[in-house]
């Protein structure tokens, strides 16, 4: 297979988390949009490394990185939920706008 | 030695004012100490000056730079001549009179400290002016002048009429410093100089002659000038102010009157005589219409001093009659004559007011009636001192002002100006009426049906003079009887004579002004003692109504404010409201709008904000792509 | 061999993905992001990532979609009626996302590359070793994240 196959796919999985972050209402979709948009990255990285550079391992410890900070993220995101669960009583992201102009 | 001396002169005020605004506010007593030390250290070295010069052509000039490095731009220094030592010997002495006097006239008021302040500020502004050896520092001294004269005449602010008067004051002469501004700025630029000496030409050359003859410069100037001295002095049409400022402390009324406020006007003309001796036949002209315009304002005034009940108006008045013939004897060439008229008149005019202060302050009222009432005649000193300084204001030989308004009788009796002359005659006909007529009021008590002769009695005795006031009374009466003679044998021979004496025309002039002062005198007794002849002012139509309303000259000024001020700020209010303001607030309205547009960007809403990075992020990167 | 298993990892992974995002149910979407996950992991191994592969279905499906699960505990119940989708929120997205898509894809088509020859897997140890030494810093900094 060659690298544009891959990078399509990237593409096409990164493009499906764009339309999930922006859609979703809940904000575990939106967890989950993001885990999908950072797989996208893993898959490049793996695949550049392999095609461009081959016999090196950057990419793949990038790719170990990523995986690491998806699961700090998780967690992370399991705090501010809980915090705006305790302030709103939802977790609708539409509700909290405190921002608004 | 000499400059020395006069930089101690000068700047002892000044200092005497920082010390006693930082630590003497609220100490009257130190403040008291600090300012009469000062006030002593400034006499003190005026008179070693003065007494220490004898030649006519003195001159001391000391200047140093300022603003540039260029010393011959703008200086600032002192200047000791004749004229300057005189003058500077006559502020210190009557401001150190003054300060001695307020010892006792401002014990009661709680604000002493900032009074003493704020008469070393105005000596400072005056002598400051005197030794000015270019227009430049005279203008800044002069406004200085104008600023002390306002916190004085508006010391007690407290009272609506204290704080109108000061404005009014201060409004007046600026309208008058608006002349000295463009005398400055035509020296400036006709004879790129500022500095007396450079301008009067120090060896007379031609070239300076020329320049300010030839060029006509001198007439501008002087008419510029003229403005400013209008206002300074008190003369036509600006003088209405000088009777208003009798609403500050009486001290600062002699003092304004005698030595420092009205007579920078006067000495600013004395020092630009030179335009006068240089300049063409137009500057004469000139000159000589500001005679005529003064000897108007002496006649003027004098009128309206008939009918004057308060005690310092009529006074006030009185000053600007005088100070109309200072100007008449500089104006018409007799510039000696006009400067020992002012040396006079400071001492006799001071006297006059110190007199006035101590009958206020022991009757506590203005009435020439009240105190009468109140047993004014039963203070010997001020009875006293009130008759030697009426006598020498109205002339009569051997007092002081027999010498310097003889002086300029004779010399426009010797210029052969008979209008001038008889005008001035008639002057001294008004004059001795209004004062005299003080006199006779004081002793000649009106009945007074509510009160028994007793009750009077006590009254009489009630009245006390205040204990620091004896000692400048005193001397001021001495100095009333021999200034005349003091200037006489001290400073006659230092100024130019400019004509020479005309056989007895000095006795006729001495013979025919005494004749008519004394007339006057006497028909004023007529009216006001023995009450044989009906008073022509008591009836209220005609001629009278309009000495009453003060010739209608502050209805003139209102109607001119009224009329073309007012419609002109009102049109200009309009300007700043619908252009000015209406710019600011569309730059408000505006930023307002777009800011309200771009708020409503703002939704608060994370996904909103998600999508436009996205769509942004593909902007730049497609831009990036494209190059 | 491995052509099929990128198409079995490519269809798990898209399928995955679209069920993430498009399931109302969001116990559906995360069964679709554990199938995507999983599916990328099989990518993994054609790209000589094995390590990688494994690291990625014990700990992103081991701990991270199990979190994600955890966490669904603070949605609504799912018996209760949801919110109708918003229409012009979901058309919004659709635009931005095929805005962001162009240059997206144009960069993705300037970049071609055929398989390389030599195939050669790292090693356990050749990973542990550029770990330890090379990326040593980003290791220690990384529990600070």
């Amino acid at each position: 297979m060659s690298l544009s196959a891959y990078l399509i796919l990237s593409a096409v999985l990164f493009l499906f988390g764009a339309f999930g972050m922006m859609e979703r209402r809940n904000m575990v979709g939106l967890l989950i949009s993001i885990e999908l948009m950072l797989n996208a990255a893993s898959i490049n990285f793996m695949a550049f490394n392999h095609f461009l550079y081959p016999g090196t391992v950057t990419g793949q410890i990038m790719t170990l990185f990523v995986i690491g900070l998806a699961a700090a993220e998780a967690t992370l995101f399991l705090a501010i939920v809980f915090a705006v669960y305790r302030h709103y009583r939802s977790i609708n992201v539409e509700r909290v706008d405190h921002l608004r102009g | 030695m000499q400059i020395q001396l006069g930089i101690a002169t000068v700047l002892s005020p000044i200092l005497s004012f920082v010390l006693i605004a930082a630590v003497g506010l609220r100490r009257p007593t130190v403040a008291k100490i600090i300012s009469l030390t000062a006030a002593t250290v400034s006499l003190v070295c005026a008179s070693m000056l003065l007494l220490g010069v004898n030649d006519p052509a003195f001159k001391i000039q000391a200047t140093w730079s300022w603003l540039m490095d260029d010393p011959s731009k703008f200086t600032i220094g002192l200047l000791l001549d004749p004229l300057s030592l005189v003058m500077l010997f006559v502020v210190s002495i009557i401001s150190w009179l003054v300060q001695w006097y307020s010892l006792s006239y401002m014990e009661e008021d709680a604000r002493q400290g900032k009074f003493f302040a704020f008469i070393s500020l105005f000596c400072f502004a005056m002598m400051g002016f005197t030794i000015a050896p270019n227009l430049l520092q005279s203008f800044m001294c002069w406004e200085l002048v104008g600023l002390g004269s306002y916190l004085l005449i508006g010391f007690w602010n407290h009272l609506p009429s204290a704080a109108t008067a000061a404005r009014k004051a201060f409004i007046v002469t600026r309208l008058g410093d608006v002349g000295f501004f463009i005398a400055l700025l035509l020296a400036w630029t006709g004879l790129g100089t500022l500095d007396f000496g450079a301008m009067a030409g120090d060896a007379m050359s031609a070239t300076w002659k020329a320049a300010i003859g030839g060029s006509d410069y001198g007439v501008w100037i002087s008419i510029a000038l003229f403005l400013a001295v209008a206002g300074k002095s008190a003369q036509f049409p600006l003088y209405a102010w000088l009777p208003d400022a009798m609403e500050g402390p009486t001290p600062v009324s002699a003092l304004i009157h005698a030595a420092t406020m009205v007579a920078a006007g006067v000495y600013l003309l004395a020092r630009m005589s030179f335009v006068l001796v240089l300049g063409s036949e137009a500057a004469i002209m000139a000159w000589h219409g500001l005679a005529v315009i003064a000897m108007i304002t002496a006649l003027m005034s004098g009128a309206v001093a008939i009918v004057q009940s308060d005690i310092k108006r009529v006074f006030a008045y009185s000053t600007i009659s005088q100070l109309g013939y200072m100007i008449v004897g500089i104006g018409t060439g007799a510039v000696a004559a006009g400067m020992m008229h002012l040396f006079t008149h400071a001492f006799f005019k001071a006297l006059l007011f110190l007199t006035a202060g101590a009958f206020i302050h022991a009757a506590h009222s203005n009435s020439i009636t009240d105190i009468a009432r109140a047993g004014g005649a039963k203070l010997k000193l001020p009875m006293m001192a009130l008759f030697v300084g009426s006598m020498a204001l109205m002339g009569f030989f051997p007092f002081a002002g027999f010498y310097s308004k003889d002086a300029i009788l004779e010399h426009l009796f010797v210029e052969g100006d008979w209008i001038l002359f008889g005008m001035a005659l008639l002057g001294v006909f008004i004059t001795a009426y209004y004062t005299s007529r003080v006199i006779y009021l004081m002793l000649k008590v009106p009945a007074e049906p509510h009160q028994g002769h007793g009750d009077e009695h006590g009254h009489g005795h009630g009245l006390h003079l205040g204990s620091w006031m004896k000692l400048p009374l005193g001397f001021l009466a001495f100095a009333s009887l021999v200034a005349g003679n003091v200037w006489l044998w001290k400073a006659h021979n230092w100024f130019v004579i400019p004509e020479a004496e005309h056989g007895n025309a000095a006795l006729i002039t001495a013979l025919v002004s005494t004749a008519i002062a004394a007339a006057g005198a006497f028909y004023s007794a007529r009216v006001f003692y023995w009450r044989t002849s009906a008073d022509p002012m008591a009836s209220m139509t005609g001629f009278a109504t309009l000495l009453r309303e003060k010739w209608y000259l502050d209805d003139a000024y209102w109607a001119i404010v009224h009329n073309f001020y007012l419609p002109i700020t009102a049109f200009l209010q309009k300007v700043e409201t619908i252009i000015v303001k209406g710019a600011l607030d569309g730059i408000g309205t505006v930023s307002m709008t777009f800011a309200r547009g771009f708020a409503r960007a703002q939704t608060g809403e994370v996904q909103h904000y998600l999508g436009m990075s996205f769509v942004v992020v593909a902007a730049v990167v497609l831009i990036l792509m494209s190059r | 061999m491995s052509e099929f298993l990128f198409i079995a990892g490519a269809a798990l992974a898209i399928v995955g993905g679209l069920l993430a995002v498009v399931a109302r149910n969001l116990f559906h979407a995360s069964l679709g992001l554990a199938m995507t996950l999983t599916g990328t992991a099989g990518l993994f191994i054609p790209l000589a990532g094995e390590l990688i592969a494994v690291v990625q279905i014990l700990v992103y499906l081991g701990a991270t979609a199990i979190s994600i699960i955890f966490i669904l505990m603070l949605s609504p119940p799912f018996y209760l009626k949801r919110p109708n989708r918003n229409a012009m929120k979901v058309v919004g997205a659709i635009g931005v996302v095929l805005i962001f898509a162009v240059p997206l894809m144009r960069a993705v088509m300037s970049v071609s590359a055929s398989d390389p020859l030599n195939h050669v897997a790292p090693t356990v140890n050749q990973i542990g070793r550029a770990l330890l030494t090379e990326f040593v810093f980003p290791l220690k900094l990384f529990p600070f994240s």
